[in-house]
């Protein structure tokens, strides 16, 4: 790890408020209206909005999501399924007991898909057009990688007085048991 | 929407991530040498087919990118099968519009094991610049934060650097995320659905729950993970408190178990203590795998390692693992 990526994981943890990826989202989902609005106006409401939901203050009731917002809704559930699970996952990582060859292969993989989900997210939100139908499809697909990954990195134990490394669940319920180490 | 599954057997075909497997049964030598030839010109077939389609998902690429059409499914596969092409390893959405303008690009997932995970980047993060192009621009400009951020990782090769400024709460930091492919051993298995006129996505299939076939080894993906490294007969473990006293350090990774994984040098031992692997700091069993299987075959590599007490540096190479087949 270098200077830089020491220091910005040193940044205080700001999880997000609970909540507050679906305000966000429900807030830019208004930005089509907010422009026929006008830009000005859309402007001010959408950085208001933004700033409501990032610093998780009250606001008043929103309408009823029209016909056609549910997916919006639930994309916005997703995100933070998804982004609860990265952050469970990094303390299974720092944490992790033991591990072994071929559960890193097996988890490696999961991560490619991971990825290759991540540069399709990436494309459609930038895309105005973009069914949102297609992006929970990619967010659910997503969150289920990562509830894969979890159970890998939850799986391995230790015994110390053996020595024993099994894995009961997760990734190729690979039951393996090692060496016993002569300590 | 129109689910259709993909053709793994094209897809393994295509992009050589599966070896042939087959082995002759007949008993009769002649057969046998037949069934070698074979197997070697289905070998060439695929290594032709490979190349074709590399040179075709490039090109395919590079074209959409000219017109601004890339398609979520064109993104993924040439992630997929092109060798060259590497990624920081986060999902991006729109940034918030303050005072007409866009700020930035906001992290929406930090994909697990990549460049930007290991930088330390977090979901929520917003990126302001990448190698000095500002991402913070006029609320109608065009092209926008997300284009301009995707334009210039466009042609990202593993091992290249992007300096990036990321916005987290009220601070501000520079940091340098090694781009990188992130490969795995397991058999490609996808779903393709159609949302619209942009076309398919790509679906990696959920493994089940307690289970996915064991790696196979292939020549782009993964080739490491299919040898003695990605075995069961690699066990690694974190040192405890109590591990440490006896093993006399604090720091590195215990190793349980330990196949060949160095040429040119004395092998591992089990009671060995990693703490440094081509002088990084090994920080806990699943960083050391990772940091293993970023090498390539034949690579460099040099590993710290305290053996009974005493610091001692392994220097040799990575393995060439052996040939699919």
């Amino acid at each position: 790890m270098n200077d830089l990526s020491r220091s910005l994981s040193e940044l205080p943890e700001l999880p997000p408020p609970p909540g507050g990826w679906a305000r966000l989202s429900q807030r830019l989902d208004a930005r089509e209206a907010l422009r026929r609005r006008g830009r000005w106006a859309g402007g001010l409401a959408l950085a208001a909005s933004v700033l409501l939901a990032v610093l998780n203050l009250p606001v008043a009731p929103v309408s009823p999501a029209p016909a056609g917002a549910a997916p919006a809704t639930a994309v916005a559930g997703l995100i933070q399924q998804s982004q609860a699970l990265e952050q469970r996952l990094a303390v299974l990582k720092s944490e992790a007991g033991v591990w072994s060859g071929a559960l890193a292969g097996n988890a490696a993989g999961l991560q490619r898909d991971v990825a290759l989900l991540d540069v399709q997210l990436s494309d459609l939100a930038f895309d105005p057009s973009a069914d949102q139908r297609a992006a929970e499809v990619l967010w659910q697909r997503r969150v289920s990688l990562l509830n894969r990954l979890v159970s890998a990195h939850e799986a391995p134990t230790l015994t110390p007085a053996t020595m024993t490394t099994t894995t009961t669940a997760g990734l190729g319920g690979d039951t393996a048991e090692a060496e016993v180490l002569e300590l | 929407m129109k689910t259709s599954r993909f053709l793994t057997g094209l897809l393994l075909a295509a992009s050589l991530t599966a070896p042939a497997q087959a082995k002759p049964t007949a008993t009769d030598p002649a057969a046998n040498a037949e069934l070698r030839a074979q197997l070697q010109q289905a070998e060439q077939n695929l290594r032709a087919a490979r190349e074709q389609l590399l040179k075709s998902a490039r090109e395919l690429a590079r074209i959409q990118g000219q017109l601004g059409e890339d398609t979520p499914f064109s993104q993924a596969m040439g992630l997929l099968v092109d060798p060259r092409r590497a990624a920081l390893g986060v999902s991006i959405a729109p940034g918030p519009l303050e005072k007409g303008r866009q700020r930035g690009v906001l992290v929406t997932g930090v994909t697990p094991g990549s460049g930007a995970e290991k930088a330390g980047i977090q979901s929520g993060d917003l990126i302001l610049s990448a190698n000095g192009q500002s991402l913070e621009l006029a609320e109608d400009a065009r092209p926008g934060p997300g284009l301009t951020l995707r334009q210039a990782l466009r042609e990202l090769e593993p091992g290249a650097t992007v300096a990036l400024v990321v916005e987290r709460g009220d601070k501000r930091k520079t940091v340098s995320v090694v781009a990188q492919r992130q490969e795995g051993p397991t058999t490609l298995d996808f779903d393709i659905e159609r949302f619209g006129p942009r076309g398919d996505l790509l679906l990696p299939r959920i493994p089940a729950e307690g289970g996915v076939p064991p790696p196979r080894p292939g020549p782009l993906f993964g080739r490491l993970m299919a040898g003695p490294l990605g075995g069961p007969g690699f066990q690694l473990a974190r040192l405890d408190e109590d591990l440490a006293g006896y093993f006399k350090t604090r720091e590195g990774v215990l190793v349980v178990k330990a196949p060949p994984v160095i040429e040119g040098a004395p092998a591992l031992k089990s009671g060995d203590v990693i703490q440094s692997i081509n002088g990084q700091p090994v920080r806990n069993p699943v960083d050391l795998l990772d940091q293993f299987f970023s090498l390539e075959p034949r690579a460099p590599l040099t590993l710290g390692v305290v053996r009974q007490g005493a610091a001692i540096s392994l220097q040799g190479r990575v393995p060439e693992p052996p040939l699919p087949g």
